[in-house]
């Protein structure tokens, strides 16, 4: 249903999938690496800060004995070779020697001790020492002979150093073990703590069920994301368990209200079965079945209504459409039985007013609206509606006020709700009262359209229902809208 | 007329058929699709009346499979899905009208009537039902040579009986023929229009035209 990309449900449980091993891993793999370039970093410091450092005793030792033989051209050659040979034996340990050489690089004295095979090596004019054959040399190079010395060549073995190296080596790879094998189980260690809460959160989601909805997942206080997640999961499970509710109440109120005219259809039929008739006592109880099945229709029709304006009908099937249009033709419905009922149905300014909507949706909101007004205002009274497009506002105005009885402050609340009636609906015994459905089609119908309805009422004073909707851009320019405005 | 009656609810098939015989037209009865298609196309028929939901294909299929076949009998669908889009795709489908369960059984006979005679009913300018005549162009109404003055509404409404003589209207349909609307609250709007009506076609005159017809509508009929 969603392509090959999404892990099947059985894949959930494999263990490289989890957030934990995911989250160990990387964590490890950036701990090692981080670890092992530092340690790698460190010792090649370390080595060329103790290579650096023996450069700087040979490149001194050459100047000292450029300087030792500089003087021997006064003192001879004797105490000369005498001093090398001290400073030799002193730095024995470092296989330290020292070569006195001519023009042609040619040895005309060596110190003990020293490398007996190297090549001729090349001058650098910067005394800039190099390695050959495990030996750091560097030589320096007289401006003039003395006693036939041109260059001297010092060198020590690089052996001391590599010993150092060996023995810090040895701790790196002591230290780089330890972090391979800490880094993944921190790492593990650190994603469970995280995960866990995470797997609470599973586990308690995993056992709700649209029947058993009360169960909350834990908060555990520390205010993270989790936390936070937590939270939101069950602030929507607090409005689906809301939503659930209603709508078995709903269900609920539907079947019963059902049940009134299934059983009036069911006795009658009985009655009519029960005993030989005459054709007239036939027809009064056919005529009674057909009167109780338009009040079942009426009835599923309302609730067929109302699930499809709480449906939250796409914009895109509203049409643009003149409410004048509507509401003058639901007074003239209106208007007959109105006047029968000895109550005057008048219109006070009711202006065009293009909105976007649904035709059927809104006449049903104007029926039903004008329709209580006229059940529930007494003879001699009075009922008025008003179309008012407010042009600045963008707003449109329906107002439908009558003079009736009102209705009680405590009833006022809840006239909105489906199957609601105030009691003094209830206790009309003409039996003109629906299924309490009216208004909370109203309602549907309205809130659908993006707009609001308020009642206002006064006992004994009469109550107005005042719906409110936004005004639809004018769109036709060969008709103007506001022509015939009487305000 | 022969109407034939695609219908696979025993019961709904049963009472539509003895209404049909009962208003003075012949009945055929196919509970399934394909039997359907095979007596649309085998037989003459003046109307075919069709459920969407049947057994074995979809009623649109049916209905489309006729009208490929280039048969233009007219269609009444009959069906419980009545949002605006199923009623659009079952038109677009070639049916010629769509009534939604449940329904009246005078609307469906009207409807069969008006889906059978349309061409010739809505260029008619003059419509006369006994003494009574109704012209739609000078929109005077006349009854024994006396005209009678009646409201825009009232003119609209014996306008919809003249058009279907003999005929049951139910509320219903003469609501939704006034007012677009097919609201059918406790409150009964239609009655006092009627009443007022009848005062004025009928009080004065013998005999009454426009009578009740209980439990089912009201009908304009000459005696």
């Amino acid at each position: 249903m969603f392509g090959n990309a999404t892990p099947s449900p059985r894949s959930y449980g494999r263990v490289w999938r989890t957030l934990r091993f995911r989250l160990a891993a990387w964590n490890a793999a950036v701990v090692v690496v981080t670890a092992l370039v530092t340690l790698l970093g460190l010792r090649q410091g370390v080595r060329w800060a103790l290579l650096h450092e023996l450069d700087q005793v040979l490149i001194d030792d050459a100047h000292e004995i450029a300087l030792s033989v500089a003087s021997s051209a006064r003192r001879g050659v004797e105490p000369l070779t005498d001093e090398l040979m001290r400073k030799a034996q002193g730095h024995e340990h470092h296989s330290w020697y020292v070569k006195l050489l001519d023009a042609e690089q040619r040895e005309l004295w060596t110190s003990p001790g020293s490398q007996s095979d190297d090549p001729r090596p090349r001058y650098a004019p910067e005394l800039s020492p190099f390695t050959f054959g495990g030996y750091r040399i560097v030589l320096n190079r007289l401006p003039e002979p003395v006693n036939g010395i041109q260059y001297i060549h010092v060198g020590a073995k690089l052996d001391f150093i590599n010993e150092d190296m060996a023995r810090i080596d040895r701790w790196v790879f002591l230290a780089a073990g330890a972090v391979l094998l800490a880094a993944p189980a921190c790492g593990y260690w650190l994603a469970s703590r995280a995960a866990r809460t995470v797997g609470e959160i599973i586990s308690a989601a995993s056992r709700l069920r649209p029947s058993h909805l009360d169960e909350r997942l834990p908060i555990r206080g520390s205010g993270d994301e989790l936390d936070q997640l937590a939270h939101t999961i069950n602030s929507l499970l607090d409005r689906i368990a809301a939503y659930l509710n209603t709508k078995r109440d709903f269900l609920a109120n539907a079947a019963h209200e059902l049940r009134t005219p299934l059983a009036a259809i069911r006795s009658t039929v009985e009655v009519a079965l029960n005993d030989d008739r005459s054709n007239e006592e036939y027809q009064d109880l056919l005529v009674d079945v057909i009167a109780e099945c338009s009040a079942l229709e009426a009835l599923v029709n309302q609730l067929l209504l109302l699930s499809e304006t709480e449906a939250d009908l796409p914009t895109a099937k509203f049409e643009p459409l003149d409410l004048r249009g509507l509401v003058m033709k639901a007074v003239d419905m209106f208007s007959g039985v109105a006047e029968a009922r000895g109550v005057a149905l008048q219109t006070a300014a009711v202006e065009h007013a293009p909105v976007l909507g649904s035709a059927q949706h809104l006449r049903q909101l104007l029926n039903n609206l004008l329709d209580n007004a006229v059940k529930y205002t007494p003879e001699g009274g009075e009922i008025e509606v008003a179309l008012v497009a407010d042009r600045p506002a963008r707003q449109v105005r329906l107002r439908v006020s009558d003079t009736g009885p009102g209705i009680a402050p405590h009833d006022q609340r809840h006239i909105f709700e489906r199957f609601y009636r105030a009691e003094s609906a209830r206790s009309r015994s003409n039996g003109a009262c629906g299924a309490g459905l009216g208004l909370s089609i109203c309602q549907s119908v309205v809130h659908n359209h993006g707009g609001t309805i308020e009642c206002r009422s006064e006992p004994n004073r009469g109550t107005t229902f005042v719906v409110t909707l936004s005004l639809a851009p004018a769109h036709d320019a060969g008709e103007p809208m506001g022509q015939s405005r009487t305000a | 007329m022969d109407v034939l009656v695609v219908e696979d609810d025993a019961v709904l098939g049963k009472a539509l058929r003895r209404g049909l015989e009962e208003a003075g037209h012949c009945c055929t009865w196919a509970k399934s699709g394909e039997k359907a298609l095979s007596l649309a196309t085998a037989q003459k028929c003046d109307a075919i009346v069709l459920d969407l939901l049947l057994p074995d294909r979809p009623g649109l299929d049916v209905l489309r499979e006729i009208r490929r076949q280039g048969i233009q009998t007219p269609v009444v669908i009959l069906t419980a899905l009545g949002s605006i889009e199923e009623r659009v795709t079952g038109l677009d489908a070639g049916a010629d009208d769509y009534l939604i369960k449940p329904f009246s059984f005078p609307e469906l006979l009207a409807r069969l009537n008006a889906v059978t005679r349309r061409s010739i009913s809505l260029t008619a300018q003059q419509h006369c039902v006994g003494p009574l005549s109704l012209d739609l162009s000078t929109r005077r109404v006349i009854r024994d040579g006396q005209e009678i003055d009646l409201t825009p509404t009232e003119f609209s409404l014996l306008e919809f009986f003249m058009r279907n003589p003999g005929q049951v209207l139910t509320r219903k349909m003469l609501s939704e023929h006034l007012w677009d609307s097919d609201w059918e609250g406790v409150t009964n709007v239609i009655e006092v229009h009627i009443t007022r009506l009848r005062a004025k076609i009928d009080r004065d005159f013998h005999p009454p035209l426009l009578q009740t017809v209980r439990g089912r509508g009201y009908v304009l009929r000459a005696v």
